[in-house]
């Protein structure tokens, strides 16, 4: 019997093909400006905080140190950012097509994992590159805590669409407060250099949490497991909540978008 | 054959909210009064689909035709009423909705199964069926934004036909396509007949006639009252000459007849009609009484038959009229009761 949630998978196999297969389809570099664009950031931040940082933080080389934040940050943002317009983009589907819609903000996060896949290849590769001490443990971290982050921001990128298409500016002002929420994570800076009391603020970020879990994992031996468990829980209540309030306002988006 | 309904649409409502606006600026600067209420698109409307019908739905623009397949599809809830669907539906509102420029013919029939609720057996076992059907062997492999419309309507129209689902929802299907591939899909609709319910939509009502078991008139979002058999019968059994009047109920004859005009039809025997003549007739499965001008008369199996169009400019392909089927000659055309 093909029911549901066979549908839910095989919409989002397609919509997943369809989306990495259309993505960098007319580009001349194709599919490496998946590596070119972290590694350009990071490039860039070393260029411009090279004068305010020193060259490293603790043992990792300020290059390195950047590239992880930025490869956690571009998994994040460009999937909720992709996510907030896709199901305006595909109103002609939406409004003509009874399916399961969510399978088109799955797919979405489903083609960024390839370059985040890709990118974490990268960040070892420099880690040989920098000298840095590889262990197996912190390999097997870095994979929970991405599981996390994907459920994480598949939850948040429900709930983002959903208030987009209610309201069509939110795709304007998540822009900035996506920008907020870059310079409120520790990814070209770290976090000693930000002053005692204001670094509650830059804690309670949940973003600040999961690089904080990815540098720990790569760099130290010492993992927090009550940051791990915090984060779990986030996680699971915001993908919760967030399909949850996809489900109810489902049957209203053929008439709104 | 047995009788079983497979989709009972019960007094169904819909309205939208049109110009709705969304962004800021604009909910800013109408807080206390917002204009454009609702609207009704569908008012009350009752239907019954059984197993293995065919039905067409027929209406000018903005009707609300599209509207009833996307709610019998489950696209838009009503308002009010409730809508019985038994069996899996495919709905092809839009040729070529669920299908993206980038991917070729192939990856299109798998993406546009998937959204059509095919699961992956069923498509890899109607794959070749689909691709020999929609006679693009050779195009398959490559992208379809090199496609011509229609060929990705072809390409669409194909899956849906392949589809599992028993009943087909098809609007305005044929407007695209060569008229080989459109006489090619009446063929395999009217093959499949039995084993599915379809219910499309078209502006060409011979064409519908042709397809369709019975035809609904929708006018302004309400359904036309199926055809009245009494007052066919009655107006038939007339004696000669005699008058009567009747009320326009649509522009097909426009801008000689417009909508709510009275006309004034002297019942004459039929092989006085003569060319140009204006003449009331009827068809078994149209709900309404037709008013056309006769183009032409010609004789076929030495039956006379009278070829006829309406004047309007959305000019339907002309129609076949005999004896049979005639009702009356218009005498008098007038704004008011007559």
């Amino acid at each position: 019997m093909f029911n549901k949630h066979s549908q839910l998978i095989a919409t989002t196999v397609n919509f997943t093909k369809r989306e990495i297969k259309t993505r960098y389809a007319e580009s001349l570099f194709g599919s490496l400006w998946i590596v070119i664009y972290p590694l350009a950031f990071a490039v860039i931040s070393v260029l411009v905080f090279s004068f305010v940082f020193r060259e490293s933080i603790g043992n990792t080389p300020y290059f390195l140190f950047v590239f992880v934040g930025f490869n956690s940050w571009f998994w994040f943002s460009q999937t909720v950012v992709y996510s907030t317009r896709s199901l305006i983009n595909n109103r002609d589907l939406i409004i003509n097509n009874k399916f399961p819609t969510e399978s088109i903000i799955f797919s979405i996060a489903c083609a960024r994992i390839i370059d985040y896949v890709i990118n974490v290849i990268m960040i070892y590769i420099l880690m040989i590159i920098f000298n840095q001490i590889i262990n197996f443990n912190g390999f097997l971290l870095i994979l929970l805590i991405s599981v996390i982050q994907l459920i994480f921001q598949i939850g948040i990128s429900l709930i983002a669409s959903v208030v987009n298409v209610y309201f069509r500016d939110w795709q304007n002002i998540m822009d900035i407060l996506l920008q907020l929420i870059f310079y409120a994570t520790p990814i070209v800076y770290s976090l000693d250099i930000i002053p005692i009391q204001f670094r509650n603020i830059i804690q309670i970020n949940p973003m600040t949490q999961f690089v904080l879990a990815y540098r720990e994992a790569l760099f130290q031996s010492n993992i927090s497991t009550i940051r791990i468990i915090l984060l779990t829980i986030l996680s699971i209540v915001i993908f919760v909540l967030g399909y949850y309030i996809y489900k109810k306002s489902e049957h209203k988006f053929a008439e709104l978008i | 054959m047995k009788i079983i309904p497979i989709i009972i649409f019960n007094q169904v409502c819909k309205s939208f909210t049109l110009n709705r606006k969304t962004s800021l600026k604009w909910r800013l600067s109408n807080i206390g009064h917002i204009k454009n209420g609702p609207v009704k698109i569908i008012k009350d409307v009752t239907f019954v689909i059984n197993q293995g019908e065919t039905v067409g739905l027929f209406g000018p623009n903005g009707s609300g035709k599209s509207t009833i397949l996307r709610l019998i599809a489950k696209i838009l809830t009503p308002d009010s009423g409730t809508i019985l669907v038994k069996g899996k539906i495919a709905p092809v509102i839009e040729l070529g909705s669920g299908l993206h420029p980038e991917l070729t013919g192939r990856e299109n029939i798998q993406l546009y199964s998937s959204i059509l609720g095919m699961s992956n057996q069923h498509i890899s076992s109607h794959i070749e069926k689909i691709i020999s059907f929609s006679e693009l062997n050779e195009f398959i492999d490559i992208p379809i934004k090199k496609y011509s419309s229609g060929m990705k309507a072809r390409l669409a129209f194909s899956v849906a036909i392949f589809s599992d689902a028993s009943i087909l929802l098809f609007d305005e299907v044929f407007a695209v396509g060569d008229t080989s591939f459109r006489d090619k899909s009446i063929r395999i609709l009217s093959q499949m007949k039995n084993s599915r319910s379809i219910l499309l939509t078209s502006h060409d009502l011979s064409l519908m006639q042709q397809v369709c078991d019975r035809i609904l008139i929708l006018d302004k979002g309400m359904l036309v009252n199926e055809q009245n058999e009494a007052l066919i019968e009655f107006i038939s059994q007339m004696p000669k000459n005699h008058t009567f009047v009747a009320e326009a109920t649509s522009n097909s004859m426009y801008p000689l007849i417009k909508r709510g005009d009275y006309i004034s039809a002297k019942k004459t025997e039929f092989n006085d009609i003569k060319a140009d003549d204006i003449i009331l007739f009827y068809l078994p499965n149209l709900p309404e009484i037709i008013v056309h001008r006769v183009v032409d008369i010609i004789n076929e199996n030495k039956e006379r038959i009278c070829i006829t169009k309406g004047d309007s400019v959305f000019g339907l392909d002309a129609w076949k009229i005999h004896k049979s089927n005639y009702l009356g000659k218009v005498i008098k055309i007038g704004e008011k009761n007559i």
